[in-house]
Order: structure tokens, then C-alpha cells, then sequence
């Protein structure tokens, strides 16, 4: 017996020594030790802090902050003057930044859930039940059993270890011996829908422009985006483009509420629900018919083509509704392109949409002026839909007729709502059927490529595409996954139709990993909980909306034992045996103790080199606050396939290390400023004007205009349910409340949820300001105060209800119909009733 | 014997003088600041004649935001006030405390909670002031029930970047009802916004601006 | 059983008294059919208001504002009809402090200070005049029976604490876990109620009460008590003694908290309790063994 427990003693010190010695080796841990060097200047150098660079932990407009130390604590953020994005400048969130990390509830332990209740437990003991479920799953019913669930908040560094854990790393473990694709992130249900328009009309991902944009362009296009509020800085530098030139400068918002953007706008149409595709091709129809499309660029830089119609709206599991063509693309010319808008006249549309003909024609002069800048900016309005990708392609359209696209001041621009869905979900490829930069796993050249950078045999990567997030909840219902690990989100309180999702997880034969900083919405529910480090208490890295990569160290130290999502995927692969004596962490996680983040780094950034999304190496990171991609280097040694040599010196570059050897592309396709357009150019000398598509090869080097209709929504007000529900954020908090709802002062200036009503329908129902109101869907009802002529007004027949609010969760009743092309789930229509509670 | 009556006698007394002297001390002395009162209330001198002190408005109050005067708060003892920085007015459509208070205090006539005037917010300190920071803050102007009428924003050119806007929230007094809702939300330790007592400002007949007057 | 029988009018008091407690709570417990405090109330939409406090704001703002007035008839019927001082020992919490205190002064009372009979009648006029003159109604700013009201129907010194906020849009809602999230909220729950209270004034009467003179403010200072005194003297509803059943055995002295109205009707000079400061609490009428004293109602003056 004394035998035993003595035996017993010395594994588990040997355990803790090697878990010590890990640690070491992944989460760098002499970092705080370290001064930082960041200069801050003046008195606030004289303050006893140390400071360090780095990026708000909130939205995709990735303002970069300068964080001040004192001992192993953040005690003060402050604007970072010297990143492009923001120029020192945060919204009321980042304000408050330092205090997300201090809430009095942050996890500091692992906690595991033993008879129905999650109980403090140790790492060793956490990890082991995670890692023999793993194991146990995968050799009893293969890879298809698991799922991860990650988010646009992971950073690079994190996303990318997720990628490889499940689609390299799995297929070691796993009966089948392939990886598994069921990887996601929450991104899926932010910006999915802007992807596949990218993906499906330039062949590459992320917007063309940059933020510079804002004071070039003269003509702002708000679609379904209340930047006012969503994107708080980058709002005041539109409205101060606005002020410097207020004859010339219009801004249009579209929308079916009046928000805080509409009040600043110039032209604000309020619009019926989904009948913004209707207006978009009212538009093209409008540049058609008046001949104000850009005919030379229209013959040299596009394609036309129609989509396929009817395409459904998955709300049967499975995909069951949608039709395997969906995303189907059949040529077209530019005759039967302009017959087919021709159908679109104002008056119809008008009649669709309830916009006032004259100011669907104003809002169309702007859109087409031949002398006028033109900027669209977009967000969960038009990725949200049932027909987002749609949505879209739509606007694409209108900037390729015209010609507006790739030029300082003009082209569509997709915001993001999270500080990395561009950086780690879309650059990184966490998706479903994605690989790292622009690379897919359907594709047998694309995992060839990925298979020799991981270096593990090709046939350990999954070809078969994995499940999309609503399919990746369904499938949790309907027990086709056994196990899901979800990391830096709340998906228990943001999927749409909560009720079922939730419920789904109360099986005994499902098994839910959640790796979070605060108990949500979503831990309650887990059976084992991992405490996470958050934000700069880890080395990261974020990707925003204009392609910028910023960079951070780890400046303080987590609390408790919370520890990086990095080193709990490692033990967990380090838990997992392979053949030939090792883990499957020596194989796919085979860094350095010294460079561990460096050396993952140059392995990522191998993936993105030499096809037109080249990342800055990471020492160019760390440096600069904050770098564009393409960050393209000079010469073949440096960028691996092209000489630029010969088109160098015409480069223009304004924030780039031309000197170097490099250049930051700030408008890509364009052959001013993208080394890659002009070496297409040069090597195509019958090529006209500095547009040049040059990643979609697949076209002729010609991005795509797609003719599609308007379909209605999958889900209308009817007599039993007559108002449209449309869900969204606020200004003060951000996406489920996890973090913001934690700082007193958020807190205070918006405690709570509150369903928005117009005052018109409120004086019908009777409903006053602060009444309690239910509000009910065929999914379910919850009750909120109701608030009438305040901050939002939607239009007649909508209610506007924010998801921050953990107490009253409007997913509950919205619905999980998604684009059946991007598979984005709307959050922005479903048909619900309103009645005093 | 006497001794101890003595002793019993002074207790007797000092226990006397101790609970008259705390209230004494109270109710004379009183604090000396500015109490914002319900909606609807007479001005400070005919309100304080015109209140019976029922608590029935406080009662009826159903954000608990009118608070009950102590003691403490002297001549104002029993009557209902308002700390906006702990629970401003909500501002209900129906007025439930004007409704329940039995006496004219708080005036019955009216009846349009929005022309109400608890007095006016003011931007009290635009140097600590986010919005004038820079900082995209302006919650007092989103959270203002009567938004883009007793608050609105103006804007300038952020000086500091030369790319941005600085949204300086602007009070108007017209349209302010000085429900506080502002000084509550405020997110700085003390509110940079904060409702302030105010009169009707009549125009001068001294003196005719440009617009008044013109006929064509 | 017995002891049930004979002490029936006391029961009956007491528990008309915890009624009127329990009343003043019923908005705390959700009920709406009353709400106020014993110096305005509303009762099924029936608005009632002291007429003490009526003559105050009268002369405090020099104006009769008709509602109130009508409120202040209504209470003032009500009491001519049973008999002014019934507000005393029926109804004002004050009185159950001032029967406590009284028990308390037989063992604990240092002084034996006797105030006279018209020192009630006196703060009344006083008080009146202050309010004719500093145009504030004077008693109602210091008024033990509004203290006490206001404490029992609201916690006046709980006031504004860390709850209000909450409340904020939507009432009387459940906040459910996140209050918890509050890294630091604004716990205003101020101790310092304990020296700012108005309780204090009430404690201090007790006191003195207790100390100083038996039942020196409720008999002698209260000028509600001074005003329903006069209303009773008026009021037909008092209690009548049969002199040829009593046997001035004197037991009805020993129960009777203001002994002195019943010295005239005991010594036989007239057959009703004519004292306007008789309180109607029918102690007299349970203690008597030969049931000789009764609640009457004289009409004609005999």
C-alpha cells in the first residue's frame, strides 16, 4: 500500500515537472520579467509603469492601444498615436479596457462536472478526462465524432494551433486516420457571407481598400451597418471627412431602423426586410439603364454571370433544403445582364421595398456618379441574410460596373465585428472547409501544399468538407457529435434558436469542453471547463478589417492558474499517443521552447507567401505597431516565387519598408500600389488601366458579376407573428456581454436589454417606455422592457432587441435559417408577436 | 442610595439628550444642498410649504428613484427627492407621482411627462469630459430618452489626429427635462454631466435678433 | 378562555393595531388596493389625508386646495363618528410605544414629571402659528406619527441603495446572476442611517416617556392627540357608565391610560366619559366586573 502511494507520489511530481517544463516552453513565461521598452513620453514615462504595444480586445476596427504595467498587473491602456487604424484614438470600450480582465469571477481554475455540478478540480486531472475522451471517441467512432469551436477573438497563433490540432493532428488518433474538419469559428455567423462573395468574385478573401479610404472617398454607402455605434471610430473619421468637404460629402444609410448612423447621414432609406436585394439591383439596373458603368473596365476586369435561383434556406438539418446547386454560377453576357436588372425599375422597387421612388434615385445618382467617390461599408446587415452571399455579390456589382473598386476613396469594404475574424478565421482558415491563406481542403493540390508545411503524410488531412456551424449544432442534437471543444466564445447564448441548441448539450453522450476567462451562458452547461489567460496575459496576434496584422507580447501575468488556449491544446495533444513512441504534439506543435511563437509564426506565414496574401515576418511584427498584408518582399529569396524588381521602383507605399524591401499593400488588384497587379500588368502588356484582378485565374484574371433576383426571407410576419425581429449590438457592450457586462461603468450606462419599438406600433399596443414586454417567435418568447423613440427606431412592423444581455437571451427566439451558399445564419429576420408582459 | 439614583438620573438624562440631540442636531442642522425634486414639483419655497410629507409619491415611484428625506436632510425631512448619479427619473408616461401626491405640490396639471423640468443637465466638466477627450463615449446623448432633442451632438474636427471627430454632447435646455438619466449613465467616477437647478431664461425686450420680426 | 372573555375590546385593539401596521406594508407586498402613510393615504382609490395636515398646508401655503380638503372630511367624519382619540389607541403606532413605555416607567421612571393638561393644547397652537409663519407645515416636517408611517411603508433610511439602480426600466424584476458580476458596485447601503435616522426623535420621545413623565407625549405634547381631543369632545361615540351596576370598585383606574376622564362619570356627576382625551380603547369596559361601563352614543346632551 505505502508502495503504492509513493510510487503513486513520484509520477505525479515527474508529471508536474514535465507540465512545469511545458510551460516554460509554450507560454514564455520570463516575458514580464522582461522590461518593456514602448515610450510613452512625457510625464506618463514618469508614472512607474512599463509599457507595450498592442491591439483592443473588442471589434474588427483593431485600434491599437499602448498598455501600461506595474508588477504582473495591467493598470492603464492609452491610444496607440503611432497605429494607422485608430491614430490614438478608442471608443468607450476601449476605454475601459484594462478592466475586462479584472472582473471579481474570472475561472482561475479547471473546473469538471461531477454529479451534475462543476466542481474545482487540478490541470492533471482536467486534462486526462479530456484527453481519454478524446482518444476514446476517436478510436470508437472516428474523427466525424468531434467538433471544435473556435471564434474570430482567437489569435492567430491560437486559431492556427486549433487548425492543425484538428485537421492535422486528429488523423493520428482518430480509427479512420484522417483529421477532422469539424472546426469552425464563431466567425461563421459574423462574416461568412462576406467571404464567399470575396472567394466567389475575386477568388480571394478580404476587402481590397483600406481604412485610408475614409478621407479619400466623398460617398458613403452604410448597408445594414450602424457605424455609428458598431464601428465607433471609424465612424468619426467619416463624419470628419464629412466636415472638412460638407458640400461635397454625402452619407447614405440603408437600414430598417433609424440608428445613430441614420441621424448623421445625409439620405437615410429605411427599407422592408430582405428587400435590400431588390435596391441593390434597382441600383445596378439604374447604371445600366443610364449607361454609367465604366465600359472599358467593365470588358477588361469582369465576368458576368448568372447564379442559380430558388436556393432554399436550411432550415431542414442536414442541408436538407437546399439544393445541391446552390452556389452554382452559369455564364452570362452583359445583354442578358442588363435585361435581367431591367425588371428592377424604381417603381417596383419602391412598391418591394417601401422606399419613396425619388429617394431610391438620388440614392442611385450618388451610387453611379461618374464624379464621385464611392465607399460601401457593410456588416452583420448584409452577412446575416438568408441570402447574404447574394447580398454581397450584389454590391460587388455595382462597384465593378462603375469601376469604383481597388482606388484610394472607392470600393466595397466588408467590416468585421471581431478583432480577428479576418486575422485567425479567415486568414488562418478555421472554417469547415478551409486551409491557411485562401487554400481549402477540397482541393488535393491545396492539402499536398499543407501536408509538406506541416510535414505529416497528405492522406492525414480530411478532403471532405466538415460541418458548418448551425449542421455542427444540429449534429449535436441529433448525436452525430460526440464531443465539442469550444474556445473564446458563448455559442449557448449566440446561436440562433437557443432553446434547441442548449437542450442538445443536456445528452449524456455528448461531451462539452468550454475554455473561457468568465463563467457564461455557455460554461454552465460544459463538463469540463478550462480557465483561460485573456488578451495580453498571452503573446497574440489580430488580423482587422483593412488586412492589418497587429502584434502583442504577454505583458501580465493570467490570475490563478489560468492558462493559454496554446498550452491546453499542447497537453492535450501532449496527452495523446502516437505510433512510434511519441505524442501527437511532437508532431503537430514541434516548436522550440525558446521561439515556440516565432517558429509557429514562419510556419503560417509560409502558407500565405507568393500568391498575393503575403504576411510580414514576425520580427517585423513584433516592431511595427500593426502591419498590412500583402506585406510583399521584394525579391524571389524573400517572398519565395516572384521578382519584383522590374515594377519596384513605381510602387507607392504609404506605410510600407520600401527601403527594406518590402511594401505594405494598401488597395490591392491595383498596380500602383500592389506589386502583384503590376507584375500581372507587365507580363500582360494588352492589359488596360491599373485594375488587375490577378487572382482570379480561374475567370481570366476577371472577377465576377452575378445577376441574381431578390427572394423573400425565410421567415415573413404573418397574423400570428406580424413584427420583424432583427437582433444586433450596442454600442457600450460587446457581442454576448461576457467581458463589458463586467466593467461597472459599461454596466451602468446600459444595464440591460431592451426591446426597441417604433412609436407608432408602441402607441398602437400601448406600450410605454419601460413597460415589460414578450416577446415571442415559434421558438420561444422572453420578456424585455421596452423602450420607444429612443437610441434605435426601427421602421413599422420591427422591433430591434441587442444579444449582450445574458438574463434575457433574444436567441432564444431567433431563427437558424442561413445562407445556403455561406451558410451564415440571419440574425436579422424572423417573425415574432410583441404584447405587454 | 442616593448613589445609585444618581447614577440612574444620569443615565436617564444622557440617554435623553443623546437620542434628542441626534435629531435635534439633524433636523436643525440639515444638509445644505440643492434637492432635485419629483416632476411637476413647485418651486423649492412653495414646495416645501405645499408637501405634507406622506411619502405617497415615493411610494408609487416604481424605479424607486425618489428617495425619502431623513432626518439628516433638515428642513427637507419627509419630503421626496432625487439622487441622479443612484436612480435618475425614468420619466414614466403616466406620472405616477404626480398622480399620487394629495396636496399641489407636485402639479397636477401636468400631464406631458417630457415638458417636465427637474432642472437641465450640463456638461459640468469638459476637461474630464470622455466625448471631448476624443473618445467615442457620448453615452449621456445615447441613453437620453429625449435623444437628438434635449441632447444632441456637435461636431468638430479631432485637432489631436486631424482624421477624426470629436462628438461633443450639447444640452438644450428647451427640451431638457433634467431626468438625469445622463448624470446617471455617465461613465467617469463623478458624472462630467450633471443636472443642474436652473430658471426660465426670458428673452430680453430690449433687444431683437436677427430672425425676429422679418416680413416679406 | 376566560381570560379571552374578558380582555375581547383589547384583542379587538390590538388587533386593529397590527392590522394598521400590516396595512401600511401591503404596497411592499405587492398589494394595490392602499397605499400612503397615516398623513395622506388611498384606500380602493378613495384618497384620505389627515386633517392635522390639512390645517397645516392650509396655513402653510395660505390656500385650501380642494381636494384635499374633501380628504381631510372624510377622515374627519370618520372620527367625530367613533370618537376623536380612537385614531390614538386604535390606529397610531406611537400609542403602542406609549402603552410599552408606560409598563416601562413603573420600573425604570427616574423622574415623576407631571406636564398639566393644556400643554398639548398649547404645542397645538403653537405649532399652528409656526406654520401660519415660517409657511412650512411645521408638524408634518417633524410629525412621529409620519416618521413611523413612513418607516413601516418604506424604509425610509434603505432608501436609494444599491436595489434603485437596478430597477432601472422594467420594474420589480428578477436581475438573476449577474448582479454578482459587479466588480464594484455602488453599495450605498449607508450605515450612517444609524445617527441620521428620524427614528432618533421617536427613540427620544420613548425615552422620556419611559424616564421622564408616563406617557408624556401621546397624553400631554402630541397635537394630533390635542386636535382629536377636541374632535372627541364633540364626537357622539363615547363610553357611558351605568352607576347603577358600578361599585367604584376602581378597576377600571387601574387599565385606564389617561385615569383622570374617568374620575368624574366614576364619582357619579355625569353618566358620560365627557374627557376629550378619553381614547375610546374600551380598556375601562373590559376590566369592569360588572359591566357597568359601555360604549354609548350621546346624541342629546344629558
Amino acid at each position: 500500500m505505502k508502495n503504492l502511494d509513493r510510487r503513486k507520489f513520484l509520477k505525479s511530481t515527474a508529471a508536474s515537472i514535465a507540465t512545469a517544463s511545458l510551460l516554460a516552453s509554450c507560454e514564455q513565461k520570463p516575458k514580464p520579467q522582461e522590461p518593456l521598452t514602448q515610450k510613452v513620453g512625457g510625464e506618463l514615462d514618469q508614472l512607474g509603469m512599463e509599457w507595450d504595444k498592442s491591439v483592443c480586445r473588442f471589434c474588427g476596427t483593431g485600434c491599437g492601444v499602448l498598455v501600461g504595467r506595474k508588477g504582473d498587473k495591467i493598470v492603464a491602456t492609452k491610444g496607440d498615436p503611432d497605429c494607422y487604424s485608430n491614430k490614438g484614438l478608442n471608443c468607450i470600450k476601449g476605454y475601459f479596457l484594462s478592466k475586462i480582465l479584472y472582473g471579481k469571477d474570472r475561472l482561475t481554475k479547471p473546473l469538471i462536472r461531477k454529479n451534475g455540478k462543476l466542481e474545482e478540480s487540478s490541470w492533471d486531472e482536467a486534462l486526462d478526462l479530456v484527453a481519454s475522451k478524446y482518444t476514446e471517441i476517436l478510436k470508437e467512432h472516428g474523427s466525424d465524432a468531434v467538433s471544435m469551436f473556435g471564434s474570430g477573438q482567437w489569435t492567430i497563433f491560437e486559431g492556427y494551433a486549433a487548425s492543425k490540432f484538428m485537421k492535422a493532428g486528429l488523423g493520428f488518433v482518430s480509427k479512420d486516420g484522417v483529421g477532422s474538419n469539424h472546426l469552425e469559428p464563431n466567425a461563421r455567423m459574423c462574416m461568412a457571407s462576406a467571404v464567399a462573395g470575396f472567394m466567389r468574385t475575386f477568388q480571394s478573401d478580404e476587402p481590397m481598400g483600406s481604412y485610408e479610404d475614409l478621407e479619400h472617398a466623398d460617398t458613403f454607402f452604410l448597408w445594414g451597418a450602424n457605424m455609428a455605434e458598431m464601428h465607433p471610430v471609424l465612424f468619426s473619421r467619416i463624419i470628419d471627412t464629412k466636415l472638412k468637404n460638407p458640400r461635397k460629402v454625402r452619407i447614405v444609410d440603408l437600414g430598417t431602423q433609424y440608428t445613430r448612423s441614420s441621424e448623421e447621414a445625409d439620405l437615410y432609406l429605411e427599407f422592408k426586410p430582405q428587400t435590400d436585394l431588390a435596391i441593390l439591383n434597382y441600383f445596378a439596373h439604374y447604371i445600366c439603364e443610364n449607361e454609367l458603368y465604366d465600359k472599358e473596365f467593365v470588358e477588361q476586369n469582369t465576368i458576368f454571370k448568372k447564379g442559380q435561383d430558388n436556393i432554399g434556406y436550411g432550415l431542414k438539418d442536414g442541408d436538407g433544403d437546399i439544393p445541391k446547386n446552390a452556389g452554382a454560377m452559369y455564364p452570362y453576357t452583359f445583354e442578358e445582364f442588363k435585361k435581367f436588372v431591367s425588371t428592377y425599375t424604381a417603381e417596383y422597387v419602391s412598391e418591394l421595398s417601401g422606399v419613396p421612388v425619388e429617394k431610391l434615385v438620388e440614392a442611385a445618382r450618388y451610387i453611379s456618379s461618374k464624379d464621385r467617390n464611392v465607399c460601401s461599408y457593410w456588416t452583420m446587415g448584409f452577412n446575416q441574410h438568408t441570402r447574404g452571399t447574394w447580398a454581397n455579390h450584389l454590391v460587388y456589382n455595382i462597384h465593378l460596373l462603375t469601376g469604383k473598386i481597388s482606388k484610394p476613396g472607392n470600393g466595397p469594404f466588408s467590416l468585421t465585428g471581431q478583432p480577428s475574424a479576418c486575422g485567425t478565421a479567415r486568414e488562418v482558415g478555421t472554417f469547415a472547409h478551409r486551409l491557411p491563406a485562401d487554400h481549402v481542403v477540397a482541393n488535393a493540390a491545396h492539402r499536398e501544399m499543407a501536408a509538406k508545411i506541416w510535414n505529416i503524410p497528405v492522406e492525414k488531412i480530411n478532403p471532405k468538407v466538415g460541418l458548418h456551424t448551425v449542421e455542427m449544432f444540429r449534429a449535436v442534437d441529433n448525436k452525430k457529435l460526440k464531443l465539442m471543444w469550444t474556445q473564446v466564445t458563448n455559442p449557448f447564448q449566440s446561436m440562433p434558436h437557443l432553446n434547441r441548441y442548449r437542450k442538445a448539450t443536456e445528452d449524456k453522450g455528448f461531451f462539452l469542453i468550454v475554455s473561457d476567462v468568465y463563467p457564461t451562458r455557455s460554461t454552465e452547461l460544459a463538463d469540463v471547463v478550462f480557465p483561460c489567460a485573456m488578451w495580453t496575459e498571452k503573446e497574440g496576434a489580430y488580423g482587422n478589417a483593412e488586412r492589418r496584422t497587429q502584434h502583442w507580447n504577454k505583458i501580465a501575468e493570467p490570475p490563478g492558474e489560468a492558462k493559454t488556449e496554446i498550452w491546453q491544446m499542447y497537453e492535450i495533444a501532449k496527452r495523446m499517443k502516437v505510433e512510434g513512441g511519441k505524442t501527437l504534439a511532437d508532431i503537430i506543435y514541434p516548436y522550440s521552447k525558446e521561439n515556440y511563437y516565432k517558429e509557429m509564426w514562419e510556419e503560417y506565414r509560409s502558407f500565405s507567401l507568393g500568391i498575393g496574401k503575403d504576411l510580414a515576418p514576425y520580427d517585423v511584427l513584433r516592431e511595427k505597431h500593426g502591419v498590412v498584408w500583402p506585406y510583399v518582399g521584394k525579391t524571389e529569396e524573400v517572398n519565395g516565387k516572384h521578382d519584383f524588381t522590374d515594377v519596384w521602383d513605381n510602387l507607392e507605399s504609404p506605410e510600407g519598408d520600401k527601403d527594406k524591401g518590402f511594401v505594405s499593400v494598401k488597395w490591392r488588384y491595383n498596380a500602383k500600389y500592389d506589386p502583384y497587379a503590376a507584375k500581372f500588368k507587365k507580363e500582360h502588356p494588352e492589359h488596360k488601366g491599373d485594375i488587375a484582378f490577378y487572382k482570379a485565374k480561374k475567370n481570366g484574371y476577371k472577377a465576377t458579376i452575378l445577376a441574381v433576383p431578390y427572394e423573400p426571407a425565410a421567415e415573413e410576419p404573418d397574423n400570428e407573428f406580424p413584427f420583424w425581429l432583427c437582433t444586433g449590438r450596442v454600442l457600450e457592450h460587446w457581442h454576448t456581454g461576457s467581458m463589458t457586462m463586467r466593467v461597472p461603468e459599461l454596466r451602468r450606462a446600459v444595464p440591460r436589454a431592451v426591446v426597441n419599438l417604433n412609436p407608432d406600433d408602441a402607441k398602437k399596443m400601448g406600450i410605454k417606455r419601460g413597460d415589460l414586454v414578450r416577446v415571442s417567435s415559434r421558438r420561444g418568447s422572453v420578456v424585455f422592457p421596452a423602450d420607444v423613440n429612443g437610441r434605435s427606431i426601427p421602421a413599422l412592423g420591427n422591433v430591434f432587441i441587442p444579444f449582450f444581455d445574458e438574463t434575457r437571451m433574444v436567441n432564444e427566439i431567433t431563427l437558424d435559417a442561413y445562407c445556403p451558399i455561406s451558410k451564415e445564419p440571419d440574425y436579422k429576420k424572423c417573425a415574432v408577436k410583441v404584447e405587454k408582459a | 442610595m442616593d448613589r445609585r439614583n444618581f447614577f440612574k438620573k444620569s443615565f436617564a438624562v444622557s440617554a435623553i439628550g443623546c437620542a434628542s440631540g441626534f435629531s435635534l442636531l439633524n433636523f436643525l442642522g440639515g444638509e445644505n444642498k440643492i434637492y432635485f425634486r419629483p416632476p411637476g414639483a413647485l418651486s423649492e419655497e412653495d414646495f416645501l410649504a405645499a408637501c405634507i410629507r406622506c411619502g405617497k409619491c415615493i411610494q408609487d415611484c416604481p424605479y424607486d428613484t425618489l428617495i425619502l428625506g431623513s432626518a439628516k436632510d433638515g428642513k427637507s425631512a419627509g419630503t421626496p427627492y432625487i439622487n441622479f448619479r443612484e436612480t435618475p427619473c425614468y420619466l414614466c408616461e403616466d406620472i405616477p407621482c404626480i398622480k399620487a401626491c394629495p396636496t399641489d405640490a407636485l402639479d397636477h396639471s401636468l400631464t406631458d411627462i417630457s415638458k417636465a423640468n427637474l432642472g437641465t443637465a450640463v456638461i459640468t466638466d469638459r476637461e474630464a469630459c470622455l466625448s471631448l477627450n476624443g473618445i467615442r463615449c457620448e453615452i449621456c446623448y445615447r441613453v437620453c430618452p429625449l435623444i437628438d432633442n434635449a441632447i444632441t451632438l456637435n461636431k468638430q474636427e479631432n485637432k489631436a489626429t486631424g482624421k477624426h471627430t470629436i462628438f461633443e454632447p450639447v444640452v438644450h435646455k428647451d427640451a431638457c427635462t433634467g431626468c438625469g438619466i445622463c448624470e446617471n449613465a455617465c461613465p467617469l467616477d463623478n458624472s462630467a454631466i450633471t443636472v443642474i437647478q436652473t430658471q426660465k431664461g426670458d428673452k430680453a425686450k430690449h433687444y431683437f435678433y436677427l430672425n425676429e420680426g422679418v416680413t416679406s | 378562555m376566560n381570560w379571552v372573555k374578558n380582555n375581547k375590546w383589547k384583542i379587538t385593539r390590538r388587533i386593529v393595531q397590527i392590522g394598521v401596521i400590516l396595512l401600511l406594508m401591503t404596497p411592499i407586498f405587492g398589494f394595490s388596493f392602499f397605499k400612503g402613510t397615516l398623513i395622506s393615504s388611498e384606500i380602493f382609490g378613495i384618497s384620505l389625508t389627515d386633517p392635522f395636515a390639512f390645517l397645516d398646508y392650509t396655513l402653510a401655503t395660505k390656500t385650501i386646495y380642494l381636494p384635499l380638503l374633501v380628504s381631510a372630511i372624510l377622515i374627519l367624519g370618520f372620527y367625530f363618528l367613533v370618537g376623536g382619540r380612537v385614531f390614538c389607541s386604535w390606529i397610531c403606532p406611537i400609542f403602542i410605544l406609549t402603552e410599552i413605555s408606560e409598563k416601562l416607567h413603573d420600573k425604570f421612571g427616574v423622574f415623576n414629571y407631571k406636564p398639566s393638561d393644556s400643554q398639548k393644547y398649547w404645542v397645538l397652537g403653537v405649532l399652528l402659528v409656526l406654520s401660519l409663519v415660517t409657511s412650512k407645515p411645521v408638524f408634518e416636517w417633524i410629525s412621529p406619527i409620519g416618521i413611523i408611517s413612513q418607516n413601516i411603508a418604506l424604509g425610509v433610511d434603505f432608501q436609494g441603495s444599491e436595489f434603485g439602480s437596478e430597477l432601472a426600466l422594467g420594474s420589480g424584476e428578477d436581475f438573476g446572476t449577474s448582479k454578482e458580476f459587479l466588480i464594484e458596485g455602488r453599495n450605498e447601503t449607508e450605515w450612517r442611517f444609524l445617527f441620521n435616522s428620524s427614528l432618533w426623535l421617536i427613540f427620544a420621545i420613548f425615552l422620556i416617556d419611559v424616564f421622564v413623565a408616563k406617557g408624556w407625549w401621546c397624553k400631554s405634547t402630541c397635537p394630533v392627540g390635542a386636535f382629536y381631543s377636541i374632535v372627541h369632545k364633540t364626537s357622539p361615540t363615547k363610553i357611558k357608565i351605568d352607576h347603577e351596576v358600578c361599585t367604584s370598585c376602581g378597576d377600571c383606574f387601574k387599565v385606564c391610560l389617561v385615569s383622570e376622564v374617568l374620575k368624574e362619570p366614576v364619582k357619579g356627576t355625569t353618566k358620560w366619559v365627557n374627557d376629550g382625551v378619553c381614547t375610546n380603547c374600551m380598556n375601562c369596559v373590559d376590566a369592569c366586573p360588572e359591566n357597568a361601563l359601555k360604549l354609548g352614543l350621546k346624541i342629546k346632551q344629558e
